[in-house]
C-alpha cells in the first residue's frame, strides 16, 4: 500500500517556498507522492487572503491562492477547532515567565495548524518558523536561549511544556528544506539533468535566505545529498 | 521600560539627534514589548527607528521641510506625554499615530525609499522579537510587520543558526519516512 501522508501546512512554510519559486515542488509532490497538503483558515488568510491586498506580495498570495484552486493544498476545519486553538495556545503562552509575566510564544495561525494535528490524523506538521518547532522537540533549548536573550531569571511551568510536548509526541516536523530534498530525491530537479544536485543546493540555500530556519551548518550537510 | 519613560527618553534622543541612541531606545522598547505585548510600545519603538533612519539622510536632514516636522514632532510626543500623565492613553494613542502618519509622508515625499521607513522599522522589531522568542506569527502579529518581509529578513541573519535540534541525517531519515511505501 503506498502512503499518501497528510502534512499541515504553516504560513512560514507556504510562504518559504512561494517567495523561492519552489512551489511546484507541492504539485510534484501530490502527483508522484501522493502527498495531501492542507491550511487551516487562518493561515489560508495570513498566506493568501490578507496578502492579495497587498500589492507588493499579490503575486506571490496569487500563486499560492493556486494551490488552493487546483487542490493540490486543502483547506480543512475539525470539531473544535476554536477551542482546540485557544487550549494550545494557553498552554504554549504560559510555559515561560520572565518578571512573572508569562511570554506569547504563538499567536493563532501556529496554534491552528497544532488544533489541526489534535482534532484530525496528520503524519507532519510543515513548518520553517523556530519557535513552535522548538516547543514541541526541544523546548530546554528554547528556555536555553531565552535566557541568553533576556539576561534576567526564566521561570518555566513545567506541568504546561509537558502537556504540550504530550498532545504533539507523535508528529514529526519538518522544514520546507525537508519537504523540498524529499522532492529532489524523487526527481523533481531532473529537468535541470547534470545540474540536478546543483539545482537542489542552491535551491535549499534560498530556502534559508527565505526564512526557513534551518542553520549554516545544516545547510552543508544537506549540500553533501546528490541527487 | 513604562510607556511615560520611553516616550521621555524617545523626545530627549530625537531632540538631541542622537541616532545611536534613538536606535538603543528602539531596541530595548522592543524587548519590553514583547514581554508586556504592548502595542503602544511597539509604535514607540517604530518611531525610535524611523526618525533615526531619517536623521541618518543628510537630504532629508538638510531639506526645507525638516525644521517643521521637527518642531512638529518634539510639540507633539511633548503632547503626548502630558496626556499620559493626565491618564488619557487614547489622546496619547491618537498622537502617536499622528507622528507614525508623519514620518510616513516624509520617508515617501523626501525619502528615496523603497520601503517606508515604518515598515522598515516594524520589520527590524518584529525581527528582534523573534530572535528574543517570539514565533514569526507572534512578532508579526504584535509589530504589524508582514510576514513575507520579516521571512526574508531573518533569513539574512543568524538568528536561525542558535535553534538546531535534530540532526540533517535524523531529520531527512523522518522525511522520507513520511512517503516510503508500505509494500506494494
Amino acid at each position: 500500500m503506498v502512503s499518501s501522508p497528510a502534512i499541515i501546512c504553516d504560513s512560514s512554510s507556504l510562504i518559504s517556498f512561494a517567495e523561492t519559486c519552489n512551489i511546484e515542488a507541492f504539485y510534484f509532490l501530490k502527483d508522484f507522492l501522493h502527498a495531501r497538503f492542507f491550511v487551516p483558515p487562518r493561515v489560508r488568510s495570513e498566506s493568501v487572503t490578507d496578502p492579495l491586498k497587498i500589492k507588493k506580495y499579490e503575486f506571490s498570495a496569487v500563486r499560492l491562492n493556486k494551490l488552493l484552486e487546483d487542490n493540490v493544498v486543502s483547506l480543512i476545519s475539525v470539531p473544535n477547532l476554536a477551542r482546540d486553538t485557544v487550549r494550545v495556545m494557553d498552554l504554549a503562552n504560559n510555559s515561560f515567565f520572565i518578571g512573572g509575566k508569562p511570554l506569547k510564544l504563538i499567536q493563532s495561525g501556529e496554534a491552528e495548524c497544532l488544533a489541526v494535528i489534535i482534532g484530525a490524523k496528520m503524519d507532519a506538521f510543515l513548518i520553517d518558523e523556530k519557535t513552535t518547532r522548538l516547543l514541541i522537540e526541544n523546548p530546554r533549548k528554547l528556555e536555553e536561549q531565552l535566557r541568553l536573550e533576556y539576561s534576567r531569571p526564566v521561570f518555566t511551568k513545567e506541568e504546561n511544556i509537558s502537556a504540550f510536548r504530550a498532545l504533539f509526541s507523535k508528529v514529526k516536523v519538518i522544514r520546507s528544506t525537508e519537504l523540498l530534498a524529499v522532492a529532489a530525491k524523487n526527481g523533481f530537479f531532473a529537468p535541470f539533468k547534470e545540474n540536478e544536485s546543483h539545482a537542489l543546493h542552491s535551491a535549499l540555500y534560498s530556502l534559508k535566505t527565505a526564512g526557513c530556519s534551518i542553520t549554516e551548518r545544516e545547510l552543508t550537510h544537506y549540500f553533501s545529498i546528490r541527487v | 521600560m513604562p510607556f511615560l519613560d520611553a516616550l521621555t527618553s524617545l523626545r530627549g534622543a530625537f531632540e538631541r539627534s542622537n541616532i545611536d541612541e534613538l536606535k538603543a531606545l528602539g531596541g530595548s522598547i522592543a524587548e519590553e514589548a514583547f514581554l508586556g505585548e504592548d502595542r503602544d510600545l511597539v509604535d514607540l519603538g517604530v518611531i525610535g527607528f524611523s526618525l533615526a533612519k531619517l536623521l541618518q539622510k543628510r537630504y532629508i536632514v538638510g531639506s526645507p521641510r525638516w525644521k517643521a516636522f521637527f518642531s512638529e514632532t518634539i510639540r507633539k510626543l511633548d503632547l503626548a506625554a502630558q496626556s499620559v500623565k493626565a491618564e488619557q492613553e487614547d489622546a496619547a494613542r491618537e498622537l502617536i499615530a499622528s507622528i507614525l502618519l508623519e514620518v510616513e509622508e516624509v520617508s515617501s515625499s523626501l525619502g528615496r525609499f523603497h520601503v517606508s521607513v515604518v515598515a522598515k522599522a516594524r520589520t527590524k522589531i518584529a525581527t528582534d522579537l523573534y530572535a528574543h522568542g517570539a514565533s514569526l506569527g507572534q512578532a508579526c502579529e504584535l509589530t504589524g510587520a508582514e510576514k513575507r518581509f520579516v521571512s526574508q529578513y531573518i533569513g539574512l541573519t543568524k538568528i536561525s543558526d542558535k535553534y538546531e535540534t535534530l540532526s540533517v541525517a535524523e531529520r531527512f531519515h523522518n522525511a522520507l519516512e513520511l512517503f516510503s511505501n508500505n509494500g506494494a
